[in-house]
This record gives structure tokens, sequence and C-alpha cells, in this order.
């Protein structure tokens, strides 16, 4: 091979490279080609250690692009001390912090106090207030003024509403790519529904199979906890990506995600894998975790095209290879070695070319061991052998090169070849020290001694405790400066509960579901949810103390004892496990958001606590539904938790919205199915009384097909088949109350059509409904004043009434004028009688002053026989009884006739 | 989000959502009360705010009073589109607004809000003119309780109304009043007298009836036992006026939440949760409640309180002046209080504090132009998840 030809291509030259690394897949091998050298580490991503800069992110380990180019098209910069300026893409734009608080300062786009206007704004006695939105993660400030009663007036800034938006936790450090987060949260939960039964821990697992324990159930369910981690993991990665793509202005955010993602990693790679997949995902872990290693500037440094002489014999080379067989990049070993042109050695060195075809057998024969125990030792065996088989080699070599005379056959640069190899074959075969040796940090031994030494899961923790003896030769400590490194330190030690502290820290909203998988798995079967409270619990008062100086010590101290007796019974979330307070905080918190809101329900349904009930019943009469579907999927909550006082609630909320809204049917049924019969009978008879004051059935095509007859005129292809089908099936409350609007609609259709006997007769029934509002009795008589004139107006010559009827109304008429004019010994009757003649009068006039001029009603009939309209309830009696005289009259002079 | 700019010609006291936050209503010292529908479909306002470029979309707007109106208020939605008012005039107001013709679409142009303002007509259903001074804070009590109102008022009475009718939405009737004066100054009438008056109920439907008020520097927790009763005071916690108090939802959990506003600049937040003696003994009157005196009269020397009245809630209107223990408070023991959180970082008067649907966040608003917004934290402590500034 010529010297020459080596090339570092892209990856030094063109400053971009595709390289593949390929851990789970087929390789398929993005070395360059046309004699070109090019390597790339395991995955690079969002900040080199030098200039943090974010370069493109792709976590799929056998695509990564690289852009190493250090130049000065940074968009994303981070200052590391804690207050400064987060910059964006966008000039301009950035995160300030609150001085006070130290939490992100979100300033108002048209604030009202002017720069620096703070004390003339108080001087001006004016105020800020806020109200949240009462269903949303959001509100409105407005400026008060600190003194109500006086008046001064208000300029635009005074008076304006400003809307602060998406107030919630989970927005929060998702301010600018909330919609991909909503997305998140929402797969996460599907993913949490999935879990089935499987979310809670047991031993056996028995409910899976009641009676019929076996060994089978418990692989089902580390199957389904692994796919749930792994699921989570997944869109984790695909967050990160969206929110880089969308430029998030909140850099921070992706990179406390990425560290949230370094530690799933490792939980799935310690605790969720099993023997065939523990040294993959372990590799998957740390190589994600520290994507910086092998280090850039040791390929190009190996790969050198400024000199002629072969990587090999580059004093890095070996150490390069060894660490990606320590980090298990065994793909990329061969990728590394195919690329070598080993047939040159062929000729020249066959110990050396041997030797490297002994690495690629035994490299391929280790990715085939699929966790068979046999096949791992065969392995460690073969490497032995060749560590054996080299060590003599190595020791007739430095004989043969001390005896020889600089002959070309035997030289320092092959001894050292040789002696390279044995380390690394010697790695291969699992020792401890040289793997420790060659590691650069504690994880990537780990990685090493779990792949060579013995790959199995129970061995952790000695490793961890090898690897951090101080007082041996060789050994790493972890940077616990380093959140995820010092969570994956914890998590393998098994402190569970500093590791979900730490992953609350990075992201809330995660940690519930993460929190869930390790209780099913069993993780925090030791724990208590106060030993997680009390955690990192504080004093009481610790921070008031300062502000409430009228608290004494004493009581204080009383108040910690009293904690401590109360702690249990204060709890009040009714929440038992870790997972539960986690799972059931962060549903509280989706109930805030809109979108959330069927994922924060669910989450409370499947949590199943006993106050479930309690919760739903106080939150989902806030939920607004914009549709059916909404109050359908509302009421099947309620009918599954049988949940009726609540269900009963929505109805008759939603009935006042539609009866508001127009919907008057619905309205109806709603109120029916609600139960409020009061509210049901008052909303059919205001429909009943203004049919009456329309003189005409109400303008409601529904309501009208519903108390009307199958061959009414309304066509059915006008109304919808649901109504169609309710009309059928009317509520039997519904079909009573509105019943007296169906007489008096029969009545008016019929009276239209010209059927005055049957139309009266219809009339008549309502006269003699005990139950009618005494207030409508003027209206209904009203429209009985055309039919005692039938005579004239319709040129009848017998009377359409029988005595008797007239007999009845006189007496109506007595019971509702007279009896109560007359009724004054008693204060309260009288004053309850007053009070449903002047109602009455009150509805007689407005039908008066609404009459339309041109509509076939009784007004507008009197009026064709220039019959004046009595202009109040007196009048109307007075016409009426008049009317009713005559009317007997001339049924006697009829009886006299015939 | 641009800010909507409102009508009124003067400072706004108090605005109200409607239950879903559809519909604002706002009060002013113009005398009027004016109502906006804010967004068509999820409450969030957004929609009417872009759409309407800066003009919200009045939907009514009347003089409503003959002096400043201090609150507003809006009914649950199980009783309509029923919003009460409070005025320095003295007098309750109850409104019924006519939404029915409001276009819910969102071409939310001047034409259309003028169109809707016509059609819509706000009806007066009732007001109350019982109270002898300003009318500070109203409430209307949780629907499960029935159609109830609470007013209080400087001249030392939280007062009760009820609807007796639902079918008739003028048929109000006084239920019973609360008398407090003696824990006033003497001249808690002038107008020099701090404007600190609050009221906010227990919105729990599974725990007893309870509310707290607040008068100048003084809170106290009443829960109904055959008649209201202070149970809890929580006068010792703060040593300034209280500008608002808001009791949070409780949302099935076992305690109950309330965070007070105050004049010493502090956000302070309180757990008050019944202890296993309650449960186990359950609501049996007398034997579980034992008069203690407020521990903080003391505290009060220089209020220049008058303590000579019974606060005790009296069927009867005209009741006053009848002597008893100073201040007595019937000490609940199945009931706990304490205070979870103080969070001074306003370093300034505090004014408002607001709870969000789930009670599990807090707003705060004060003299340093900012709004704080807490969440309370796995050691019951308050932290401050944002922060909006008002200042440029």
């Amino acid at each position: 091979m010529d010297g020459s030809s080596i090339k570092l291509g892209a990856a030094i030259n063109n400053s971009t490279s595709n390289i593949t690394n390929n851990n789970n897949n087929d390789n398929d091998n993005n070395f360059a080609t046309n004699n070109a050298y090019s390597f790339q580490p395991f995955n690079y991503d969002l900040q080199t250690p030098k200039n943090q800069k974010i370069v493109s992110l792709n976590f799929e380990p056998d695509k990564i692009e690289v852009d190493q180019d250090s130049g000065s098209d940074d968009d994303h910069t981070i200052v590391n001390d804690g207050s400064a300026t987060f910059n964006s893409n966008n000039a301009g734009d950035s995160v300030e912090v609150d001085s006070e608080t130290s939490v992100v300062l979100t300033r108002l786009s048209h604030p009202p106090i002017p720069k620096n206007g703070l004390d003339v704004f108080i001087q001006a006695k004016r105020c800020l207030k806020f109200k949240f939105n009462p269903i949303g993660a959001n509100g409105l400030m407005f400026v008060s003024s600190s003194d109500l009663n006086i008046s001064s007036k208000a300029y635009e800034s005074d008076i304006s509403l400003y809307p602060v938006q998406n107030i919630s936790p989970i927005f929060n450090d998702n301010f600018d790519s909330i919609d991909c987060y909503v997305d998140y949260i929402s797969q996460l939960f599907k993913n949490y529904e999935t879990l089935g039964n499987f979310k809670y821990y047991s031993n056996n697992n028995f409910f899976q199979s009641m009676g019929c324990i076996n060994a089978s159930n418990k692989k089902i369910s580390n199957k389904v906890l692994y796919d749930s981690l792994d699921f989570i993991i997944q869109e984790l990665e695909i967050l990160i990506e969206k929110k880089i793509d969308l430029k998030t202005k909140n850099t921070t955010k992706i990179f406390d995600l990425k560290d949230y993602l370094n530690i799933l990693n490792c939980l799935k790679s310690v605790y969720f894998s099993n023997d065939s997949n523990l040294t993959t995902n372990l590799s998957i872990w740390i190589n994600k975790a520290d994507p910086d290693n092998p280090a850039l500037e040791t390929i190009k440094q190996i790969f050198s095209p400024s000199d002629s002489i072969h990587p090999v014999y580059r004093p890095q080379f070996f150490n390069f290879l060894n660490q990606l067989l320590i980090r298990g990049l065994f793909k990329q070993v061969l990728n590394l070695l195919e690329n070598l042109e080993l047939d040159k050695f062929e000729t020249n060195n066959i110990n050396i070319y041997l030797l490297f075809q002994n690495l690629i057998g035994l490299v391929n024969f280790y990715q085939n061991i699929n966790a068979d125990m046999h096949l791992f030792r065969e392995f460690k065996l073969n490497s032995i052998n060749i560590v054996k088989e080299l060590t003599t080699t190595i020791k007739n070599y430095k004989i043969n090169l001390f005896n020889s005379n600089n002959n070309d056959e035997y030289n320092n640069d092959d001894l050292k070849i040789l002696e390279n190899f044995k380390t690394t074959f010697t790695i291969l075969s699992g020792n401890k020290n040289l793997i420790l040796k060659n590691s650069l940090n504690w994880f990537e031994a780990l990685n090493g001694l779990m792949l060579f030494n013995l790959p199995n899961i129970s061995l952790f923790n000695e490793y961890l405790t090898l690897i951090t003896n101080n007082k041996q030769q060789y050994y790493h400590l972890p940077n616990l400066s380093n959140v995820w490194e010092s969570a994956c330190y914890s998590l393998i030690q098994g402190n569970f509960l500093a590791v979900l502290s730490s992953l609350e820290l990075l992201d809330k909203d995660t940690t519930p579901y993460v929190a869930t998988l390790c209780e099913a798995k069993g993780l925090l079967h030791d724990y208590t949810k106060l030993d997680f409270l009390n955690n990192k619990k504080t004093l009481l008062f610790e921070d008031s103390k300062n502000y409430t100086s009228s608290i004494s010590q004493q009581d204080i101290e009383i108040e910690k004892i009293h904690d401590s007796l109360m702690e249990e019974e204060e709890d009040g979330d009714e929440t038992n496990t870790i997972s539960e307070y986690l799972v059931y905080n962060h549903a509280m918190d989706c109930l805030s958001i809109r979108e959330l809101i069927p994922v924060g329900v669910g989450l409370l349904i499947y949590l199943n606590k006993p106050n479930l009930k309690n919760v739903l019943t106080e939150f989902l009469p806030n939920y607004y539904c914009d549709t059916f579907n909404d109050l359908e999927w509302l009421l099947s909550i309620c009918a599954d938790l049988k949940l009726s006082a609540l269900s009963n609630q929505l109805y008759k909320i939603h009935s006042i919205n539609f009866l508001n809204n127009g919907n008057i049917f619905v309205g109806l049924n709603y109120l029916a199915k609600s139960g409020s019969l009061k509210l049901l009978k008052f909303y059919c008879w205001n429909i009943f009384t203004q049919s009456l004051i329309e003189s005409d059935q109400i303008n409601n095509e529904i309501i009208n097909y519903i108390v009307g007859d199958d061959d009414d005129t309304i066509e059915k292809k006008d109304i919808h088949s649901q109504i169609i089908k309710e009309k059928k099936n009317l509520n039997p409350v519904l079909r009573q109350c509105i019943s007296p609007y169906s007489i008096l609609f029969r009545f008016f259709k019929l009276k239209k059509r010209g059927d005055l006997k049957r139309s009266l007769k219809n009339l008549l029934l309502l006269f003699k409904f005990s139950y009618l509002p005494e207030d409508v009795f003027p209206l209904l008589l009203g429209n009985l004043l055309p039919f005692l004139k039938s005579s004239i107006l319709n040129n009848l010559n017998s009377s359409l009434f029988k005595l008797k009827e007239l007999v009845l109304i006189i007496n109506l008429i007595d019971n509702f004028y007279d009896n109560k004019l007359e009724n004054k010994n008693n204060k309260i009757i009288s004053e309850k009688n007053g009070k449903i003649l002047k109602k009455a009068e009150n509805l007689y006039k407005n039908c008066i002053a609404n009459n339309k001029v041109g509509e076939k009603n009784w007004q507008n009939e009197l009026a064709e026989l220039k019959i004046e309209i009595p202009k109040n309830l007196k009048e109307l009696i007075y016409f009426s009884r008049l009317c009713i005289s005559e009317e007997i009259s001339r049924i006697f002079l009829q009886k006299d006739i015939f | 989000l641009k800010p909507l700019i409102v009508k009124h010609t003067e400072l706004i006291h108090d605005i109200a959502y409607d239950y879903y936050g559809r519909y604002i209503a706002t009060c002013s010292s113009d005398q009027h009360i004016q109502v906006y529908l804010l967004s068509s479909n999820d409450g969030s306002g957004q929609d009417a705010i872009i759409n309407s470029d800066s003009k919200a979309n009045l939907i009514d707007d009347w003089k409503a009073h003959d002096s400043s109106i201090v609150k507003i208020k809006w009914a649950a939605p199980e009783f309509g589109n029923i919003i009460a008012s409070c005025s320095f005039d003295k007098s309750v107001k109850i409104w019924q607004i006519n939404l029915s013709n409001v276009n819910y679409n969102n071409d939310t142009t001047n034409n259309n809000a003028n169109n809707m303002r016509a059609l819509n007509k706000t009806k007066l259903l009732n007001k109350f003119l019982e109270a002898n001074g300003p009318v500070y804070d109203i409430e209307f009590l949780p629907s499960h309780l029935g159609f109830k109102l609470a007013t209080i008022s400087s001249d030392g009475f939280i007062r009760f109304y009820e609807l007796v009718d639902l079918s008739d939405f003028t048929s109000w009737q006084s239920l019973r009043e609360f008398d407090f004066r003696s824990y006033l100054p003497s001249n808690h009438l002038s107008n020099a007298t701090p404007q600190a008056y609050n009221l906010s109920w227990c919105p729990s439907k599974f725990s007893k009836e309870r509310f707290i008020a607040t008068f100048l520097n003084q809170a106290y927790i009443f829960q109904k036992h055959k008649q209201y009763e202070i149970v809890k005071s929580l006068n010792k916690f703060h040593t300034g006026l209280i500008r608002d108090v808001s009791w949070a939802p409780t949302m099935g959990r076992s305690y109950h939440l309330i965070a007070t506003a105050c004049d010493d600049g502090q956000v302070r937040v309180f757990k008050l949760y019944e202890t296993f003696s309650s449960i186990f003994y359950g609501d049996n009157g007398p034997s579980l409640f034992n008069s203690i005196p407020d521990s903080n009269n003391n505290n009060n020397d220089n209020n220049n309180l008058i303590t000579s009245n019974n606060p005790s809630i009296s069927n009867n209107s005209s009741t006053s002046n009848t002597t008893s223990d100073a201040h007595q408070i019937k000490d609940d023991p199945s009931l706990a209080l304490k205070l979870i959180s103080t969070r001074g970082q306003h370093h300034s008067i505090v004014w408002s504090v607001s709870w969000n649907v789930t009670g599990t966040m807090l707003s705060s608003t004060g003299d340093d132009g900012k709004i704080m917004f807490w969440k309370m934290a796995r050691n019951n402590e308050f932290i401050c998840i944002s922060c909006v500034t008002a200042e440029r």
C-alpha cells in the first residue's frame, strides 16, 4: 500500500464525513472508498468539548453525520455561569433569568410599564393583578388601582388585558416547542397504556396466569418492560431531533434531554437487558453517552496523509484499536481492518498478517456468541491460546532481533506491533488489568470487562468496585460533576432514589413513565413513597424563617413534631408508591393543558386511586365540550366509573349551554337526562309561553318536529337522523313536560288548516289542564276570542262550543281574576296573587306589543272585525266575558230554533 | 401576544373568566361592566386575540353601578350566564347576560362585534342594598351548595343570599349575615381605611362547607356546623394587610391549599387538612369543638380593634353589640392548619394570588412589576417556576 494514498478523506479534508458505525445492524460500510481512509467515532452530536457547538444529531448508530467545522456559523452557544443569556439563532432573542427567583424571566411583548418606570407606575397608584383561566394554562394580567376609590384617567396601557400563555411546568422548559412536546407526552401515555397489568410489580406475575405460574410469564413481563423502555428512548430521541430542527431557544433543555437519554440507555442496559442484548445495549449506552471518544485527533494522527507510514505502524493505532474493542465497536474494528490493505502484509510480514487474520476471526467469532456461554468460553480459550503463542513468538523475535545485525527481517517496529497485538489479544481474553489500563474512563472499563471478562448482569457491582478501587494500579473514578455520569454511577450502584431525583430535574414529565417501568421491574420495591419525598425534605419554615419573624423557634419545633406525626395523614394524594406519586402529579399537570387532558384523565383512571372519582367529579365539569364527541367522551367516563351524579351535572351544564346557543331540543333532552325536572318544566313552559306570545308555533323546526305528528309538513330530510331516532325514543320525562306545547302546536296547526272544531278542542284541553301556569291564562284567553266570534268571523251558523265548555271558561276566568282580586285578607296570598296577575298582564302586553301585522293570529282576526284589541288584562277579561255571554245566548237561541 | 384593549375609560378593578374561560367580564372605576368574547373553542383566548387585532370582542357594555365597581364574579354554568358585581355604591347586583346570539365563529371583526352587542341585552336580575359601606368582595358559593352568593363589605358584615326558585332568577332572599365589626378598627368606614376585604370559598364537593374571609390584616377560616363558625385563624402568620386570598381547587386531594397575598411582601400558602380524628369521629358536633381564644389577639392590639362582639353568624340581620369572649374561635381539633410556604421574592406589596384549574400552580403579582408562578415541590415548599415582568 502506498502510504500517500492513506487519506482521512472527508473526515479531515472536507470537514464532513458519512461514516458507518453499525452495532446493531449489518454493516452498511460507509467507509470512504477510493483508497481513502476515513473513520468516525461512534457518535457526534450537539456539542464538542471545546466549542460546545451543536453540529447535528443522529442517534442511529449506523448513520452519523458530523460537521467538524468549528467555523463561525455557530447558531447556539451556551454560557456556563448559569445566569447568563442564552444566545439563539435570532439576533435579539434571548432568555433572561430573573435574579430573584433564578428562573427564566419572560417579558410581555407590549408591557404596560416603561423601562425604569416602575416607581412612577406605583406612585400613580397602579398595581398589577393576574387571573388564571379556569380551564387552561394561561391567564390575563391587568393594571388595576391600588386605591379602589380614586378615579383617574386611564391610558391605553392601563385598560388593556395582557395575555400570559403556556403557564405550566410542562410548557416551562418547552416554551418554543410545545406542539412536539405535547406529541411526545401523548406517545409516552400510549406506551403507558400498553403496559396493562405489567406495570405492577410482582415476583411471580401471577396475575397473568392465575394458578399456572411459569417461567415464561417473567420473560413476557421483562420483554414488555424492555420494549416499553426502548419506546421511551426512541421517542426521546425523536423529541431531541425535533427540538434541534425547531432551533429551540432553550438549548439547555436539549442538553438536559441528552443527559436524560444517556441515563435511560444506562438503565436499559443494566437493569432491563437480558443476557442476549446486555453487551449490545451497554455499548450503545457508553458510545452514545461519550461520543467524543475515540477522539477525532487520534484518528487524524493515525491516518495522517503527510507521510507514507502505514497506520499500523503509528503508535496510536493499537490504542485506537483497543479502545474500539473495549467500546464494543466490532463492526468498526472490522471495517478498519478491511480497509488497511492487509494483503500487503501477507507478502511482507506473514506473522503480522496472520495475527490480523486471527483478530478478524476472533472479532467475527465474538459477534456470533449471542450469550452462549460455551461459545464465550471457546472465544476466551482461543484468545488465551493466541496470547500464549504470541508470548513465545515475541520471546523468539526478541532473541532473533538481538542476534540479527540490522537485518530487515527483524526490526523493532515489528516487535512493537507484536507486543501491541499481545496486548490486544490479552484484552480480548478478558484481562482485567489491561482492560482498565486501556480504558479512558470507568464506563468504558465497565463495558470492556462486561464484554471480555464475563458478561453477566450480576457482575455489574463487582466490576464497578474493581474499576473505582483506587488502591490498585489502574482505576477510574466517575466524574460526579457530570449529571448523566453521576446518575449512571448511582444507577449501577442501585441508588434509584438519587437517579429519579436527577431524572426529575432533567425532565419532569418523562420521569413518571420511567419510574413506572422501574417500579414494575421491582427496582423501587424496597423504597416507600415517603423515602422518595423525604429524599430532599427540608425543615419546615427553613426558608420562611427569614420572613416570618413572628414565628418563634418553639413554634417551629412544635410544627416539626406535628409534621412527623401527621406526615402520613396529610399526604393526601392517595398514592402509595413512588411511581404512582409521580404519575399522579404528572396527570394533574396534564389536566391544565387542554391537549393533554385526555392523557391526564387516562393516567388517573389507570392509577385508579380511591380519590379518582373525586378528582374527576371536580375536574370534568370544567372540560368544555366543543363537539358532541367531547361530551360523549365525558359521559363514557362517567358510565365506566358509575359517576351518575357527575353525568347528571354534565348533562345539566351542557343543557344550559345548548339552550343558550339555541339548540333547544338537545338542551331539553339533556335536562331530562340530568334529572333537573324543575328546570326542564321551566324551559318547556318557556317554549309554551313563547309560542303563545308569538301566537304561532315557535320558530324551531326540531322542537316542532318532535311534538308534531308524523304527517306534519316538516320534511324528514331536513331533520338529522339522530333526531328522528330521538323522537321515537323520546325521554318520557321530556315527553310529559313538552306535551302542553304539543297540544298548543296542534291547536295552531289545525287552526291554520281551518279545522276549527278540532283546533278548539285542543285549546280547551289546555284550559282544562290543571297544571297550566296561571300567568299564561290571558294569552290562552286571547286565542279563544276568535272562536267566540266565529259566527261572524267564519260565518258559522252553529256555535263551536258546548254550553258546559263555556261555563268552564267562565269558572276559570272567575278563578283566575275575580278570586285573586277578592282575596285580600291574607297578605301573603294577596301578594302572591298580585304577582301572578302582574306577570300575566306583562305577558299579555308583551304579546300585544309584539303582534306581527299580516300574520293570521287572534289579534289580527279580531282586527279584521274592527274589534279593538283589549289593551290590558282588565279589558281582556271584560271583553272575554262579553263574548262568552254572546256565545251562550247564541247557543240558547240555537236550541230554541231546533 | 398583543394585549386586548378594552373599552373602559378608567382603571379596571377586576376581571372574571366564565366557567370555560371563553368570556371575560371586566369592571372598572368608570362604573361600567363589559363582557368580552375571548375564544370560540379552547378557552385559550388566542384566536380571538389574534384575529381581533387587539380589539377585544365586546359582547355587552353597560353602566352597572353608581360608583367604582370593585369585584365581578361569574356563576357556575348550571345557572346560565349570571354574573354578580359589587361596588363602592354599597350595592351588589346580579346580572343575566344574554349570550345566545353571540357569533361563535372566529370571524370577529369590529362590525360583528357591534352586531353582537346590539343583539345582546344584559338584564338586571336583582340588587342587594343591605350594606352600609362599600362592598369589597363577592363570591358565588360552589354550585353543589345551591345558587348562593356571599358578600363582604366594609361595614363589617359578611352577607349571604340565596336564589329561592331556580326558574325565577329574581327570587333572591337574604339568608344570614356574619358580623365582624368587632374585628375592625373604629374608623373602618372612612375612606382612609385600606380596602382589603376578601372572600374565597372551598370549592370541594367532598369536604365540609368552608370559606376563608380576610379583612384588613386578619384572616379566618369558617366552617359550617349548623351555622358558620370560625374554626381557624391565620392572623399570626400575617404582618400586613391581606390583599387577596385564594382557595385552591382540591381535585380529590384530602387537603386544601389556601394562598394569601399580603402587604408584607409575602405570598403564603397554607395547607388545611383533616386529621384521622375527624375521619374517626365524623361530623359529630360540639364534642369536637373546644373553644379557645385566638392566640393572636395580643398581636392585634395596635390595630384598635373593638373586641366585644360574638363572631358567629346570625340569622338576624340586625344583630350587633352582643357581648361574649373576644374573638372566640371554635377551633376544630380535627382540622389541622399549616403554613407550608412563605415566599417573599416580590419584595414589595403582593396584590393578587390565583390558582390554576387543578390547584397545582399559583400565580402572584406584586409591586415589583412581576407575575410569579409557583408550584409545590416534593418538600411541600412552593418554588417559582416561571416569572413574567410587565416592565419594558
